[in-house]
């Protein structure tokens, strides 16, 4: 032992290391901060420049050339970074204008360098400026970074892609999004609006032969977003043998939301759905479509044994008719005190609070 | 005596060899940190977080805030939850049987009125005795209930709650504005999450106005910006390291989110527990990782809430061995994930981890300086060596602290001033000399006392952030 411990030497030696390394550190970390300081107060001078400059670009008719050329190459970060909140929030010919800034000048250069950099950091950032940018001449080159195996890369890509509309990259972008396995609906969700309503068409051949219920279910988010009502009777085709939740729960709230006369036989069927959640998204698409017929249903389910269509049940009835609000407002103070009477009060307590 | 002298002998090199697997357990969640981090930060880059408002498929939120006795912050604190960024939250705060005039201070300043409620307890919890809607405030809603404890009062927030996400802060925790923008993302990117924890800082120093914090700033405490260290320490390497493993035990009771309908079906929070915060994340992994394996709890890096740290020794003390309570617990109640295989790395690897260095660790690490003394004392273990090898182990901590603060630097870079960046470079320095060994002290302390059955939770002084500016945000509200 004492001659194992003795060996103070290695122990000497580590504490070296570790000075040494306590030393890189704080020299690190002071590095940072003046560099950090350094870049902001660039940024800071760019911005001043900046700013005035890009309203006059806006307001007259200037040659983006004319202007890019003011800035020298290694500021094409802050420029880009600038643009952005520019083209997130403007719209029409302004963005245009700010879009010839990037697309129509050296910038658009320096960004295909980024794209052709096997560097995913490079990689995502010029992919995304691009896409911002909706940059035509890129797309094909962004279509291919698309078949990564890196989740990031390929998000950038997908976004980019529907950003610039790239109808024809719908099929990859699902073929590719089938490759992560920790990829989220929302998120494929939340890309696939970035397109725009052209999109519709496409996705709607793709449901007819996807298997996926998750792709499904976004799918028919989508078209509910769009309004997408001519894709109604093709999901209402598959709708009655459709076993996935997921998909059933999405229909009947694409219906709900295009108030489609002709779902009213499957949201009857589901009204009576084994599954309670169905039973209530049905509840609430009943509504939507507000069919009399529904109304004795509807307010039936107030009875049923599950608590969620029970409170849906009453609170669509709240909504259905004047009929079915007195209804619920003479269950409501009824006696017996019944689960039934409570959730009703329960309903015109909150629903009436702003009122009293 | 020989036998004596052997076991001293080889307890020497138990703790020369727990001190080396320590280290490389914290050198290689160091490195996963660093990687993690900067993907992270990557990734956040070009997310415009607002844009969430413009998509239709964002998750509504619910904010639990239990309130006890809170009559001080509660007004306030309602008013800056009130003011968050995120399209569809519900804020319900819930009275926990208290005996000072919180309910009252919510009436005069909320104009609330009673609403019908209709009892329905999908998990158990003590009666609640009303439920308050505010015309004023449409998200707002007030739960009155009988005390129970933070746990219960969760529970009952969760029943009244319709939401698919449940946010549980604590009454006093600061949030940052766009904090819930922050911790709902992770939901729209993977359907197996079912918890979110964010990372938590310390607000001592800080300026709070209105409830938020408006100039990040250290303390004049040296004991607060141990503690600065200590958090950063903690949440940017520790969970962070944790979270590649899908092996985050600990979520902060201060700011967590979670998938209302995975808290209903592991049956909620455990009332009467100690370290509640922890147990029902352990709870989560295991009832529903052996459900479905993709099931996964995670972490986001970003400073998301600011908490009051324990400016006094009793008061940390205190906190030190509620928190080392609160593991014991956790980890005696779901023992059979211990080296259990199934659960991946979480059983393999994590949950060993906190039996041998968390619960364990103190004893180890105290009886091991003892020990040492011992040894040294008796002649086992020669001065220079020893002398030696504690200053090894000393600087090793500076590494890991200064470290963490490269990590802040690099990403979230928080302290925009340099004095506050020397001052925090110091304080990482100087906090392996002496607060280290006394929060080794404390857990140890809090490991004694949960053995001979002494489990109570004891009592948290805080100081509480600009009272006078807070007065005057309630008269001025009134």
């Amino acid at each position: 032992m004492t001659e194992f411990l003795s060996q103070t030497g290695i122990v000497i030696s580590v504490i070296f290391s570790l000075l040494t390394i306590i030393y890189l550190l704080i020299l690190f970390i002071l590095l940072i901060r003046i560099f950090e300081q350094y870049r902001s107060a660039r940024e800071k001078i760019f911005i001043s420049n900046w700013e005035k400059k890009i309203f006059e670009y806006l307001n007259e008719d200037q040659n983006p050339h004319e202007l890019i050329k003011l800035f020298p190459k290694s500021t094409y970060k802050y420029l880009l970074n600038n643009l952005r909140g520019y083209q997130l929030m403007l719209k029409g010919d302004d963005k245009e204008k700010i879009q010839r800034l990037i697309n129509q000048t050296p910038v658009y250069d320096y960004l295909l360098k980024k794209i052709k950099s096997f560097r995913s950091k490079s990689l995502i950032f010029g992919v995304y400026y691009l896409g911002l940018a909706e940059s035509e001449n890129s797309r094909f080159i962004i279509r291919k970074k698309l078949k990564t195996r890196n989740e990031l890369v390929f998000l950038t890509c997908a976004l980019s892609l529907a950003r610039m509309n790239d109808i024809d990259s719908i099929n990859s972008i699902f073929n590719e999004a089938a490759k992560f396995k920790y990829l989220g609906r929302d998120t494929l969700q939340s890309i696939l609006l970035e397109f725009d309503e052209s999109c519709c068409m496409h996705l709607l051949m793709r449901l007819d032969n996807e298997k996926s219920p998750v792709f499904k279910s976004v799918i028919i988010a989508v078209l509910k977003h769009f309004k997408y009502e001519q894709g109604a009777p093709d999901i209402l085709s598959f709708l009655f043998n459709e076993e996935s939740t997921l998909v059933i729960m999405e229909a009947l709230k694409f219906f709900s939301e295009i108030r489609y006369p002709g779902a009213l036989a499957a949201i009857r069927f589901y009204l009576n759905n084994s599954k309670p959640e169905l039973r209530a998204e049905a509840i609430k698409a009943a509504l939507r479509i507000n069919d009399p017929s529904l109304e004795d249903r509807v307010w039936s389910l107030i009875y049923n044994n599950d608590r969620i269509v029970k409170v849906t049940a009453a609170e669509t009835s709240y909504y259905f008719s004047d009929a079915s609000r007195e209804k619920l407002k003479l269950l409501a103070y009824s006696i017996p005190n019944t689960i039934e009477s409570s959730i009703a009060r329960m309903i015109i307590s909150q629903k009436t609070i702003h009122l009293n | 005596m020989d036998t004596l002298i052997k076991i001293i002998y080889y307890y020497n090199y138990l703790v020369l060899f727990y001190f080396l697997v320590i280290v490389t357990i914290y050198l290689l969640l160091n490195a996963i940190s660093f990687r993690n981090i900067s993907r992270y930060s990557r990734k956040i880059k070009f997310v415009e977080l607002k844009e969430i408002f413009r998509l239709h498929n964002f998750k509504p939120v619910t904010v639990v805030v239990p309130a006890h006795n809170e009559e001080k912050n509660i007004v306030q604190s309602v008013h800056s939850l009130l003011q968050l960024e995120y399209p569809d939250y519900q804020l319900i705060v819930v009275n926990d049987g208290s005996t000072d005039g919180t309910m009252k201070m919510l009436f005069d300043n909320f104009q609330i009125r009673q609403s019908s409620f209709s009892p329905y307890y999908e998990i158990k919890s003590k009666r609640i005795k009303a439920v308050y809607l505010s015309p004023a405030y449409p998200n707002l809603v007030i739960v009155d209930k009988e005390n129970g404890g933070k746990a219960d009062s969760i529970n009952a927030a969760i029943n009244i709650s319709k939401n698919p996400l449940i946010t549980v802060i604590d009454a006093d925790s600061i949030l940052e504005r766009d904090c819930l923008l922050k911790i709902a993302r992770p939901f729209m990117e993977n359907e197996n999450i079912v918890a979110v924890g964010g990372t938590v800082r310390i607000a001592n120093g800080c300026k709070v106005n209105q409830g938020y914090i408006e100039d990040v700033g250290l303390s004049k405490s040296w004991l607060a910006r141990f503690q600065v260290v200590e958090y950063l320490r903690a949440f940017l390497f520790g969970r962070n390291g944790f979270d590649y493993f899908n092996g985050i035990l600990i979520i902060s009771g201060a700011f967590s989110c979670f998938r209302r309908e995975a808290l209903v079906s592991v049956g909620g929070y455990l009332t009467g527990s100690i370290g509640e915060d922890m147990e029902i994340v352990v709870r989560l992994h295991k009832i529903l990782r052996k459900q479905n394996k993709k099931t996964k709890i995670t972490f986001i890096p970003d400073p998301v809430c600011w908490t009051e740290a324990p400016e006094t020794f009793k008061t940390l003390a205190s906190q030190r061995k509620r928190w080392q309570k609160g593991t014991i617990e956790s980890i005696r109640l779901h023992k059979s994930l211990f080296f259990n295989f199934k659960y991946g790395w979480l059983g393999a690897l994590v949950f060993p981890y906190y039996v041998f260095f968390e619960v364990l660790g103190p004893f180890i690490e105290i009886s091991g300086y003892a020990i040492f003394l011992i040894s040294l004392f008796i002649g086992i273990v020669p001065l220079n060596f020893a002398i030696a090898f504690i200053a090894a182990s000393f600087l090793y901590g500076v590494v890991l602290s200064t470290l963490a603060v490269c990590l802040e630097e690099f990403t979230f870079k928080k302290y925009v001033r340099p004095k506050e960046l020397l001052l925090l470079m110091a304080t990482a320095l100087l906090e392996n000399f002496g607060y280290r060994q006394l929060t080794a002290w404390w857990r140890f302390e809090g490991l004694y006392e949960y053995f001979i059955g002494k489990r109570s939770w004891g009592k948290m002084e805080k100081k509480g952030f600009q009272k006078e500016e807070q007065k005057e945000f309630s008269a001025a509200m009134r």
